[in-house]
């Protein structure tokens, strides 16, 4: 991609100096829990994980990468390590792993002091049940979209795939969730029906 | 833009919009929000409803988060890497250029040596390296920059590093031997032998490659290993690759380009079930001990038998690596260790 452009002039003798380093022990200090609590939910192993900040910090060290472009570090920090946990997780779990599926662990607890009455309780949890059901790759949407809140343009990077595919996956994401409880707002109701007759 | 008028709580839950609003609010999501509401008084219940919803629901933490410390040890870690190579201005040293002049003298020695030797070794070693052959007939013990633990049998050569890179710890084997690895999850370990990588980040096993790639055998005692054929296939993928968990072995067919996978036959007595048994010890006698742990590494062990012959000890070793349960046993029976030669001498 156009990732050129924002990669340094190659200055050999400053580029190494006390400011760069400083400036990348605070992209360490800012990024790295974010990118391992993404990174984990790929792939459930503490050490895998920790390996692939850790390489992908020096990556950009040693490809001079320019790290000071705010607007774009996030998300680009995100996709590397997508790509790293998921390029590693295929090699230590060969077999357990098919193609699309690549697993995201996005789980939702209610916090119950939030909530008033019953019915609200009932309803909040058919609206986290029903995201459970949701593939990986619509969990991992949600995740980006309001855990980590970052755009469009952000996550269809991050995922890899087009501007529009990612609006269409965050659409279908929306409209299985809808789908999701209108079956169990159904079943709730012909149960009520049985009940009564 | 929708128009939310006949909109129930679950209808809005399901809207990206308002969720975004609930959770990100932005200037533009106010703005319609407020108007919206003053426009719909009637409806303010289920949209209350709804948000009220969304905000109970709360993604739950993973089971492991990155703590400070480990946030700091990267950064530290980072910066041991990063470090200048030189002093700043310049100026090339002919110590520099010697060093470098014994690099490649030693690195050729291998290459010419060792068929098929990864490049790997020129950039990623900055210190100078040992080779060790045995050539006794008892396995000979030695321990690594990093504390690993390897004990190599006989007719095998080990080459490792003086010092490990900052990146990774890499070794160079021809022949067998078991490895107990220091953990650093951030530091890699990896046993080269002929073109095969063996990989962990911390657990005990034992390599077996005395005649290139064939009859190569990796053997697991605990943690998990993952082994696999340096050589690229025609589209740079890795040929062939396996990971192995305790009391698995993987044994290289080079005709069928692949592992093959079993179990060991006999448990070892290092896996971690095994050892927690055999490695609790209740008012055992040292004799017993000793030969104990001589039996599990394959290494000798001297000591003053009539000595210690009456002594018992009481301890759970199983979790330590080898010379930590050495300075346990010798802590607890007022002895010193001293690793020597190949062999372990508590005196």
């Amino acid at each position: 991609m156009n990732r050129e452009k924002i990669i340094k002039e190659n200055l050999p003798e400053t580029r190494q100096d006390d400011n760069e380093r400083r400036a990348y022990t605070d992209l360490i200090k800012k990024y790295s829990k974010q990118l391992f609590d993404f990174g984990y939910r790929f792939c459930p192993d503490e050490d895998i994980v920790k390996d692939c900040i850790q390489q992908l910090y020096l990556d950009l060290w040693n490809r001079r990468f320019d790290i000071s472009e705010s607007s774009t570090i996030k998300s680009y920090l995100f996709k590397a390590i997508r790509n790293r946990v998921l390029r590693e997780k295929s090699k230590w779990f060969k077999d357990e792993l098919l193609d699309d599926d690549y697993g995201f662990v996005l789980e939702f607890a209610i916090d119950s002091k939030l909530i008033t009455d019953t019915a609200n309780l009932e309803l909040a949890e058919k609206v986290r049940k029903a995201i459970q059901t949701l593939p990986a790759r619509q969990r991992e949407i949600i995740y980006l979209k309001f855990f980590e809140d970052l755009d469009i343009q952000q996550i269809s990077s991050i995922m890899n795939i087009n501007k529009q595919s990612a609006h269409n996956l965050l659409q279908k994401a929306y409209s299985s969730l809808r789908a999701d409880w209108s079956v169990l707002l159904l079943l709730f109701a012909t149960t009520l029906q049985l009940y009564r007759s | 833009m929708t128009e939310y008028r006949n909109y129930e709580a679950e209808d809005f839950l399901c809207d990206g919009f308002f969720i975004e609003w609930v959770l990100h609010p932005k200037p533009e999501h106010q703005v319609f929000w407020q108007t919206w509401l003053s426009e719909n008084p009637d409806r303010c219940e289920h949209l209350e409803k709804a948000v009220m919803i969304l905000k109970a629901l709360q993604v739950r933490p993973n089971d492991k988060q990155l703590s400070d410390k480990d946030v700091a040890d990267m950064s530290e870690h980072f910066l041991q890497s990063v470090k200048p190579k030189r002093a700043p201005g310049f100026k090339i040293s002919t110590r520099w250029m010697a060093a470098a002049a014994v690099l490649l003298l030693v690195t050729g020695t291998i290459l010419f040596n060792q068929y098929r030797q990864p490049s790997a070794i020129l950039t990623t070693t900055q210190s100078s390296l040992i080779k060790v052959y045995n050539d006794n007939q008892t396995p000979k013990l030695l321990q690594l920059a990093d504390g690993s633990i390897v004990v190599l049998k006989p007719r095998s050569e080990i080459t490792y590093p003086l010092k490990f890179s900052d990146t990774n710890r890499e070794v160079f084997l021809k022949g067998e031997a078991f490895f107990e690895v220091r953990k650093d999850s951030l530091k890699a370990f990896l046993v080269h032998t002929g073109s095969m990588i063996t990989k962990v980040l911390g657990t005990s096993f034992t390599v077996c490659a005395y005649d290139g790639d064939n009859g190569f055998r990796v053997m697991v005692n605990t943690g998990k290993v993952q082994v696999f054929n340096n050589q690229k296939s025609a589209d740079g993928s890795v040929k062939a690759s396996v990971i192995l968990t305790p009391n698995l072995q993987a044994v290289y067919q080079p005709k069928l380009s692949s592992f093959k996978t079993n179990a060991v036959s006999m448990p070892l007595i290092l896996s971690p079930a095994l050892a927690k048994k055999e490695f609790s010890f209740t008012n055992t006698p040292l004799p017993v001990i000793i030969e104990k742990l001589e039996q599990a590494y394959g290494v000798k062990i001297s000591y003053d038998k009539e000595k210690y012959e009456e002594v018992t000890v009481t301890a759970s070793l199983s979790k330590l690596p080898l010379d930590e349960k050495v300075r346990a046993i010798c802590k607890a029976i007022d002895a010193v260790y001293e690793f020597k030669d190949g062999t372990i001498s508590i005196k």
